[in-house]
């Protein structure tokens, strides 16, 4: 054998001497013979492999089978192969004929191979993505406060993200056999569902705003590229493709945009905004558009105003008049722009700034929400390719050339400090093919990542906190080059938090010291609440954003402001019955409620009502035997179901139709806590402390398995459900699938007697996740989520509810995530500060630390009233009893 | 194995083939320590590698009908374990991302067994070691374990997997960069 060369004596070490042949092992010594930096890696190879070898049996010492795991197995194997005892002792020709043709099945499968399509398809027909090749770049690492997680390891790569509105799943295109197709991935479960199966492409998915239906482009592919495009809309499980417009050139991978009320559809072909009807599949509206530079998908503000970009002017479109003029405000090229109603937000480059800017539609109020500077050129500030605001609107994503870029909007920074937080490492495919969708919550966003060279969807949980942590000066100067590292992020100091001993601040938005059971409007810009004030219970609401509009205009605190008429409070119901417990209809046009006469003893029968959001058109939608005290009747997500408790029973209703649609009554025992759903068929409640589902199709409800101790309060959030569980030494809120398959513990409140766990009446979760509320008869307790409990966060002043036969008169309503305008994110609750019983708008998020109390000091657990007036329930009224409305058949 | 041990292996399956429970219960008893041991290697998790081994052998029991003496038995009862482990690998690797997202989605902190695994570990480097195997890719570790631990022929471990000895001789040869490139720096590790 000839003389070996570095790289093939360290190949035979690396195989090992004993794989190697006579003749190989000579010139393997004689090289080693003459190399010292060969003996030396074969020194180091030779400790590497003796050390990997010493670590795994130290590690694996004992691995020794438990005996009785042989024993365990005897007994299966036995059970497993008593069939072919029997058949031995030839006890029956049936057995032996059946055997045999399980035999025969089993054999013919074992030697029949079937042709296995290779998972890696070619892909032969690429649509055209860009002129230019992918830009994979990597900047920097994950940044430590990021969590990014891998939710997809496809064939093809996975594509256009688009999380579903009650964030649970996500739509997405791939590619496998050489042809684009939709599917779905359950977010509970992370397994996939082919919705098409089309030989064309099928690509650029997107949700209807009620989640039941998906638009996409569908084309043929030919030798010049992609054909003409239809735009098809499907139902969410992939049934019943239809197609709403064909024709249209294909221009790229715009995923066409829904109207509010999932009517119409907009997209843009060549040079023209196509605005087309779902159900009659015609075209209604057609407006120039002429795309420069970047490119920004249409947007609804209303169903028939619609926001778009030509040449860098935005502008509105009007579909029943046709209709279009620029929009008042910007003063720069706008890239980007996005609803966030009752306000819009763009994203504005001058050559030296890009600005994120928020204002009415009509101009007014407008904000610069934040600045990225240092954009040294208009090419630079072009290379902003994308950008998605999150749900609550004070976070960001925004894709660039560089990677992508996620950060908390402030504004009050000084000028050339940017309140951007940091930014992801790029490696994902800059193309029309990328997304960034945000999960309805606003904790974080799904998109699209290329970590190892494959594009996979990945989900950001970035855990930003709002105008705290890093901040760094992000964007570097001068025109990026991919192919050159890029500076990392110089980080700035830390703000130090801030010292004040006050931890949280309480606005009081009533004074008339009667009002309880408030309910935030799922936009946040209205309250309800009920109070006794006008001689029986009745339904008023406030304006909230008048309010907080107030208070930011002229810069008064809400105890200055005439809140009679700021807040326009309005009495909704004006009858002689009891109406309480009001509840928002999901989409915020309908109120739910309960009303009882006057006169009540709280055994009497409860008319389930609804009416028109102002108070107009009161209707029975189902009359209860018992009534459990001041319980809110529930929405299914849809808004068509209602469901409440009717003594032991679980009752849901059809809103529409009037009519019961299903009763469950499964243990006999008293319901407790507030039924909630998890999707508009399944609905959990909680019996006699324990957690069940119910099935509204079927009827059939069964336990759901994970929980261990006695449930007492149960909430959904995103695939997943959050419980409150006591066993007696402490309080847990866990987290877990409705399968109770995986779970972990959220928060521990130790309690040191089962009385004081009993202390808690209610808990509630914010909608951003972090917190949670804990109701007790010493005050409302807010924790984070990641933290010990502590209970540093108390309310002490609350003194609510004093009296515990007024407990569900309190209602913790938090404040939508997508409540952006009032600058943070807190609740609504009752407390009585000075004795009066008033709704406070609470604020914790300045809530850093305080003294831990609980459960050091013994809550006291008495029935006395304090100072605080009790309400009394009216007398009846000496009027005729009101005939209820007729129920319709 | 030698010629003997293969003539007994070979009567055994011979006679658990055709359904004799003494043949049957030899052979589990035989094997279900072996089992085990790939299992736990695997796993790395007693529980879970115990139950691999019962289904391991209950499927070898079904699956001997089928075993045409092409591999060597040990060899044959090896992939099977293989397979079973990877299977369940994939489903705990599920579970675990499920779980980091409703961690995240909570925002609970995630228990860290690091820690603690370090500490009963003997020594400071042997933990930087075990470390370095732990974050191995899944391919390449299975051959280390295989190999070093199990001290597999190269050949035998490619008939396991079902892949060619250079396959197995490219696993190893990026394992011991990567087990290299990560104990860099980490004191005397030998």
């Amino acid at each position: 054998m000839t003389a070996l060369t570095h790289d093939q004596a360290r190949q035979f070490l690396e195989m090992g001497r004993e794989q190697l042949s006579g003749g190989e092992r000579t010139a393997l010594d004689q090289h080693l013979a003459v190399c010292a930096p060969c003996r030396s890696y074969g020194a180091e190879l030779t400790a590497l492999q003796a050390a990997v070898g010493r670590v795994m049996r130290n590690h694996w010492r004992d691995a020794r089978p438990d005996p009785r795991l042989e024993d365990k197995v005897q007994a299966q194997v036995r059970t497993q192969t008593m069939p072919k005892n029997i058949l031995n002792n030839a006890l029956g020709l049936a057995g032996l004929v059946v055997f045999t043709v399980v035999l025969i099945a089993f054999f013919s499968a074992q030697t029949q191979p079937t042709a296995i399509k290779s998972p890696v398809a070619t892909p032969s027909v690429l649509p055209a993505l860009n002129d230019t090749p992918t830009p994979v770049v990597s900047l920097t690492e994950v940044p430590s406060w990021v969590t990014e997680l891998r939710l997809t390891t496809t064939p093809g790569g996975a594509y256009q993200p688009d999380v579903s509105r009650d964030g649970r799943h996500v739509l997405y295109t791939s590619m496998r056999d050489g042809n684009w197709d939709l599917y779905l991935l359950d977010l509970a479960t992370l397994t996939e569902t082919r919705l098409t199966d089309d030989p064309r492409t099928d690509i650029a998915p997107t949700w209807s705003p009620d989640g039941t239906r998906i638009a996409y482009q569908r084309y043929a592919s030919t030798a010049t590229g992609p054909g003409l495009v239809e735009r098809v809309v499907m139902e969410a499980d992939g049934s019943n493709p239809q197609v709403v417009t064909s024709g249209a050139p294909w221009l790229d991978h715009e995923p066409p945009a829904w109207s509010p009320d999932g009517t119409r559809l907009a997209f843009t072909t060549g040079s023209e905004l196509v605005i087309v009807s779902v159900n009659e599949q015609r075209e209604l509206r057609r407006f120039g558009l002429v795309k420069k530079q970047i490119y920004s998908p249409p947007v609804w503000f209303d169903n028939d105003q619609i926001l778009f970009i030509s040449q860098g002017i935005l502008r509105v479109g009007h579909v029943a008049t046709g209709s279009d003029e620029p929009v008042t405000g910007p003063t720069g090229l706008v890239a980007q722009v996005v609803v966030r109603h009752p306000t819009i937000v763009y994203i504005q480059e001058d050559g030296t700034s890009a600005k994120v800017i928020r204002q009415n539609l009509d101009g007014t109020n407008a904000l610069v929400m934040d600045t990225f500077y240092n954009v040294g050129a208009v090419a630079q500030a072009g290379l902003v390719e994308g950008a998605a605001l999150s749900p609550n609107g004070q976070e960001f994503a925004v894709k660039a050339d560089l990677g992508l870029f996620v950060g908390s909007m402030c504004t009050d920074l000084p000028e050339g400090q940017t309140c951007a937080i940091g930014y992801m490492q790029a490696d994902m495919p800059l193309t029309d093919l990328q997304r960034i969708s945000w999960l309805p919550d606003g904790s974080g966003f799904v998109y699209v990542a290329g970590r190892d060279s494959q594009p996979e969807l990945y989900l950001f949980l970035g855990n930003l906190p709002t105008g705290m942590a890093d901040i760094v000066s992000y964007w570097p100067e001068g025109t990026p080059d991919p192919s050159k590292p890029t500076p990392a992020p110089t980080l700035m100091p830390t703000p130090t938090p801030p010292t004040d001993e006050v931890y949280y601040e309480m606005q009081r938005l009533t004074t008339s010291g009667d009002t309880y059971q408030p309910a935030v409007s799922p936009d946040g810009r209205q309250v309800l609440y009920t109070s006794p004030r006008a001689g029986n219970w009745d339904i008023y609401l406030i304006n909230l954003a008048n309010l907080v509009e107030a208070k930011r205009l002229i810069g008064k605190s809400y105890d200055q402001l005439d809140l009679a008429t700021v807040a326009k409070t309005q009495r909704l119901t004006a009858d002689s019955y009891n109406d309480m417990s009001p509840a928002w209809s999901p989409d915020g046009t309908q109120i739910a409620y309960q009303r009882y006469p006057a006169a009540a003893t709280g055994a009497e029968p409860v008319d389930w009502m609804i009416m028109a959001a102002n108070g107009s058109n009161p209707q029975v939608v189902a009359r209860g035997v018992q009534r459990l005290e001041n319980e809110l009747p529930t929405w299914s997500p849809s808004g068509d179901r209602l469901a409440f408790t009717d003594g032991t029973q679980l009752v849901v209703v059809s809103v529409n139709e009037r009519r019961e649609l299903r009763r469950f009554d499964p243990a006999k025992g008293q319901l407790s806590g507030q039924p909630v759903w998890f999707d508009n068929d399944r609905i959990l409640f909680i019996s006699e402390g324990v957690l069940q589902v119910g099935n509204v199709a079927t009827g059939a409800s069964q336990l759901v398995p994970g929980p261990s101790g006695f449930v007492s309060q149960v909430m959904v959030r995103n695939f997943a459900i959050g419980y409150i569980q006591q066993d007696g030494t402490a309080v847990q809120l866990r987290a877990q699938n409705l399968e109770g398959t995986i779970g972990l513990n959220m928060l521990t409140i130790p309690v040191d007697t089962a009385a004081q766990a009993s202390l808690i009446d209610n808990v509630a979760l914010a909608p951003h996740g972090r917190s949670i509320v804990v109701q007790t008869n010493l005050g409302l307790f807010v924790n984070r989520i990641s933290d010990e409990w502590t209970g540093a966060f108390r309310f002490p002043t609350a003194k609510f509810p004093p009296n515990p036969s007024w407990k569900n008169l309190q209602r913790i309503s938090w404040l939508p995530a997508y409540f952006d305008y009032i600058g943070f994110v807190g609740f609504i609750c009752v407390a009585a500060p000075d004795g009066q019983p008033d709704l406070y708008l609470v604020d914790p998020i300045s809530a850093i630390e305080g003294a831990p109390y609980w459960p050091g000091e013994v809550p006291p657990h008495s029935n006395s009233a304090e100072s605080t007036p009790t309400p009394t329930l009216p007398p009846v009224p000496q009027t005729e009893t009101p005939v209820p409305p007729t129920i319709p058949n | 194995m030698n010629r003997l041990e293969h003539s007994d292996t070979a009567e055994l399956i011979t006679r658990s083939c055709s359904g004799d429970p003494d043949a049957i219960e030899s052979l589990v008893h035989t094997y279900t320590s072996t089992v085990y041991r790939l299992a736990v290697s695997m796993l790395d998790d007693v529980a879970e590698a115990e139950e691999a081994t019962q289904d391991t052998l209950l499927l070898v029991i079904k699956r001997l009908p089928s075993y045409r003496g092409e591999a060597s038995f040990s060899t044959w009862l090896y992939t099977i374990t293989l397979n079973v482990c990877r299977d369940r690998l994939r489903k705990r690797r599920t579970r675990e991302r499920l779980t980091q997202v409703l961690q995240v989605l909570f925002h609970v902190k995630a228990e860290t067994h690091e820690q603690i695994e370090q500490q009963v570990m003997e020594r400071e480097a042997d933990a930087a070691v075990w470390q370095a195997i732990k974050t191995l890719p899944d391919k390449e570790r299975e051959v280390v374990v295989l190999r070093y631990y199990h001290q597999l022929r190269q050949e035998s471990i490619a008939q396991m997997l079902g892949v060619s000895d250079r396959t197995v001789r490219t696993r190893l040869s990026a394992a011991h960069a990567a087990l290299r490139a990560a104990l860099q720096g980490k004191g005397d590790w030998t």
